[in-house]
């Protein structure tokens, strides 16, 4: 083993003890992994890093999933962890806006966005078809009297031809 | 050589406002001679942007810590190849590097002059749009500012930076960025000159495609990057900066389809302008974003006071453009008919409406941090719970319409038309789903049903679109009677827009699947082994060989050694690693990765302790690999699909006229 030991131990020593210290002595006692990892993707990392805690290798993240490790081991669950946090660094430790009050805002317009723009879809189409209708009746009634059935599918014939070049 | 720079951007300054005053006065006066000489502006303005660029670029190549930018964001032993890159690594470079792209683009726009009435409006126009990244270089951020006593080492450049991907992401995006400048600039072209026709589309088909091809790219890129280097085993964080970039490319695409609409209708004129104006404005509110720091994101250049004159540029123009549009809306008169509410057409709109949606969504979460902030006094955070839970059923009902678009006839769907294309990607998705169902019951694999169902709509999109290959090489045999190959070269070679786009849905639809399969199907664990320890991982082996240190120039590296096997089969030997930069206070990690069509082993070296035992952080990330394939294969189709001659020209149209 190639091993620069001073500056290697130094180093491997601060993450450790980082770790280590992070853990808090209730670190043995059984946690969830799955619901620390759960709740570790709801919170955002407190340095401004921007990254959410499970993404985030710094050392306040690191903090942060000691605290959680620690109130897990105390037998709290999802919303009461969450609870903390937000007791110890405010609703922006959060990594989604929670569904109460004017937050609910973040999660309800977008759907409501594309709901409006849906009805506008469905009443222009409406519309639309509703304009194309109305002009073939004219041209249907006009084109009857000049058109007999055999010329009208020899022309329904060509178009379909003219179609499937682009088909 | 600063000063040098300095000057050249002090004298494009002067000819991008001549260039707009050229213009204006030859579209007043018509004379010839000032369009030329407004045209020899345009051409010295590219020319002195590339002499700007690369004397930075030299300045990086020799270390020149007399230039502030340079002191900043570069160091004597950062090797060559950053340092040509670290031009942009900096607010002041990148702003460059965006002005030397649009510089070139607007003489490109004005030497082809296309549409020739039209150019000189669109050269004034990219002008402005010059104009202001110029005054912000020259007067309030400049690249070539030198200090008061040169410096005899610099500051160092970001390591995150010192990757690959950094190389391309940036100059993808800023040629994505920029390149919507152009079909923007002739919407207005067209509006002031009080022009309906679509030519401004057909024109700026290739500037739009390409735009957003790069923007593709860019983003790609920037996952890739993010996957590789930042070491948190994903590759999308829903970061403002990141969002700035997907919401251009959201709208893009939609104007993308909604301009067949009116190639073929002669419709959803009002509606396309909208499309560019919003894409252009959010290409703006990018640069904003990551230059005022108003809202926290890991690209951010760090608060500065250029925020408000990016808001301010973008507010400016999107006023401007919708007052233009609101004024010019009698001109814009459209046809108003569909033939059926099932139709290519129609299923555009809905396309439309879950692209612009996704976009809206996106948007509104990465300002909701504000409003809230406005509205109630309290901080808060949209991160990457919320815009999964919003946009991932919004992406459903996307992957949904990829599929049913090319199924739908253009005009009219009939109902046996219906039933005929349905039937085989429904009943093979539906397999999919039960088949995959039964083997999650069991115990095959953990039974999750939301990513199976999404898996489904993927699987019917994949083969709504396959099959259209299919169905097209057959009715080219039973009319020509060629054989399978040929008919399928000659289908795809021949209607190279419609097959080049579909080549694009099979990229965006591979994407898709690693999407909903690393979203929904990673594993992560952290594992301690003693050197030449072993341990299991699914049906990963792995062996921990060594843990071992080197100093790479200035940077202190602790890398272990890793020898993983599966079910009994060597597969490799990988190396994550620790680095320890001098300028950056946190150690970086660097993962390293086994990766395969099925899985990527994602490993990071998370800790040690002076006996030699380890700590490392082991994901196992499905199908990640077909991100990028799909990458690849966007880039294919778009290629295909733009390459000129027969087989890329227009649609034709399907009005009451024709």
């Amino acid at each position: 083993m190639r091993f620069n030991l001073r500056k290697c131990a130094l180093l491997g020593l601060l993450l450790t003890l980082l770790m280590s210290f992070t853990a808090g002595p209730v670190s043995a006692a059984p946690v969830d992994e799955k619901l620390k990892k759960e709740i570790e993707a709801m919170l955002v990392c407190m340095d401004d890093c921007g990254m959410i805690v499970t993404a985030c290798d710094n050392s306040t993240a690191e903090y942060m999933r000691g605290i959680l490790k620690e109130k897990l081991a105390l037998g709290m669950n999802k919303e009461e962890v969450l609870k903390e946090f937000v007791k110890i660094y405010g609703t922006k430790v959060l990594a989604a806006p929670p569904k109460e009050g004017f937050n609910i805002a973040a999660w309800v317009t977008p759907f409501v966005a594309i709901l409006a723009g849906a009805l506008i879809i469905y009443f222009m189409l409406d519309k639309w078809v509703f304009n194309k209708e109305d002009e073939e009746l004219d041209a249907g009634l006009q084109a009857a009297a000049k058109l007999d059935r055999a010329r009208l599918e020899e022309y329904e014939d060509k178009l379909d031809k003219e179609l499937k070049k682009y088909l | 050589m600063a000063d040098v720079g300095y000057l050249a951007l002090l004298i494009s300054f002067v000819l991008a406002i001549y260039t707009i005053a050229g213009f204006t006065i030859y579209v007043k006066t018509g004379n010839q001679k000032i369009l030329e000489s407004t045209k020899g502006a345009v051409y010295a303005t590219a020319f002195l942007s590339t002499v700007a660029y690369f004397l930075l670029t030299y300045l990086f190549g020799v270390s020149d810590f007399s230039v502030s930018y340079v002191w900043r964001y570069s160091s004597t032993d950062l090797p060559w190849f950053y340092k040509l890159t670290a031009v942009w690594a900096g607010n002041d470079g990148s702003l460059l590097l965006w002005f030397w792209v649009l510089a070139l683009y607007t003489a490109i726009v004005v030497y082809q002059n296309k549409i020739k009435d039209m150019t000189p409006y669109v050269g004034a126009l990219l002008a402005v749009n010059s104009l202001f990244f110029i005054f912000v270089m020259v007067f309030l951020t400049n690249p070539f500012e030198t200090l008061p006593y040169p410096q005899p080492e610099g500051q160092g450049m970001n390591p995150m930076l010192q990757n690959p991907g950094m190389v391309i992401h940036p100059v993808t995006t800023y040629l994505g960025y920029v390149g919507f400048a152009i079909p923007f600039a002739y919407a207005m072209a067209a509006l002031i000159m009080k022009r309906s026709d679509d030519q401004w589309i057909k024109v700026t088909r290739y500037w739009t495609i390409t735009a957003w091809l790069f923007l593709s790219l860019g983003n790609l890129s920037g996952a890739q990057w993010a996957y590789e280097e930042l070491g948190w085993g994903g590759y999308w964080a829903w970061d403002p900066v990141e969002n700035a970039s997907f919401m251009p490319w959201l709208t893009g695409s939609a104007f993308l389809h909604s301009v067949m609409i009116q190639e073929r209708k002669n419709m959803l004129k009002i509606w396309n302008i909208v499309l560019i104006i919003i894409t252009f404005v959010l290409t703006l509110f990018g640069t904003f974003l990551v230059r005022s720091g108003v809202l926290t994101s890991v690209h951010a250049f760090g608060n500065s006071d250029l925020g408000k004159y990016f808001l301010a540029f973008t507010v400016v123009a999107l006023v401007g453009s919708l007052i233009l549009m609101v004024d010019r809306l009698n001109m814009l008169k459209e046809d108003k008919e569909f033939e059926s509410y099932i139709s290519k057409e129609s299923s555009f709109l809905l396309n439309n409406l879950i692209l612009v949606g996704i976009a809206f969504a996106t948007f509104w979460g990465t300002i909701f941090p504000l409003v809230s902030e406005a509205v109630t006094g309290d901080k808060i955070t949209v991160s990457i719970p919320f815009f999964n839970s919003v946009n991932a059923p919004l992406g459903l009902v996307m992957t949904l319409l990829l599929g049913i678009c090319p199924l739908i006839a253009w005009r009219k769907a009939s109902v046996k038309n219906l039933i005929e294309n349905f039937t085989i990607p429904l009943a093979i998705a539906g397999i999919f789903f039960a088949g995959a169902v039964t083997l999650g019951v069991l115990k095959y694999y953990e039974l999750k049903i939301y990513p199976i169902f999404a898996f489904a709509i993927a699987v019917f999109a994949l083969m709504a679109t396959v099959i259209e290959f299919i169905k097209g090489t057959r009715v080219r045999m039973k009319m020509t009677g060629e054989n399978p190959v040929t008919a399928f070269f000659k289908l795809t070679s021949k209607n190279r827009r419609r097959y080049g786009g579909y080549v694009i849905h099979l990229g965006i639809i591979m994407m898709l699947f690693a999407i909903i399969g690393s979203n929904t199907y990673e594993m992560e664990t952290l594992r301690n082994a003693p050197i030449n320890g072993t341990f299991k991982v699914r049906d990963y082996t792995v062996t921990y060989l060594n843990l071992a240190d080197e100093t790479r120039g200035k940077n202190y590296v602790v890398y272990a050694d890793l020898s993983v096997s599966k079910n009994g089969k060597f597969l490799g030997q990988i190396r994550p690693e620790r680095v320890q930069y001098p300028t950056h206070p946190q150690p970086s990690t660097e993962p390293d990765i086994l990766s395969s069509y099925k899985e990527d082993l994602y490993i990071m070296l998370v800790g040690w302790n002076e006996d030699g035992t380890a700590t490392f952080k082991v994901l196992i990330n499905p199908l990640v690999k077909w991100l990028w394939i799909g990458g690849y294969v966007i880039i294919l189709g778009t290629i295909f699909a733009l390459w000129p001659g027969k087989g890329s020209e227009f649609g034709p149209k399907y009005t009451r006229r024709s």
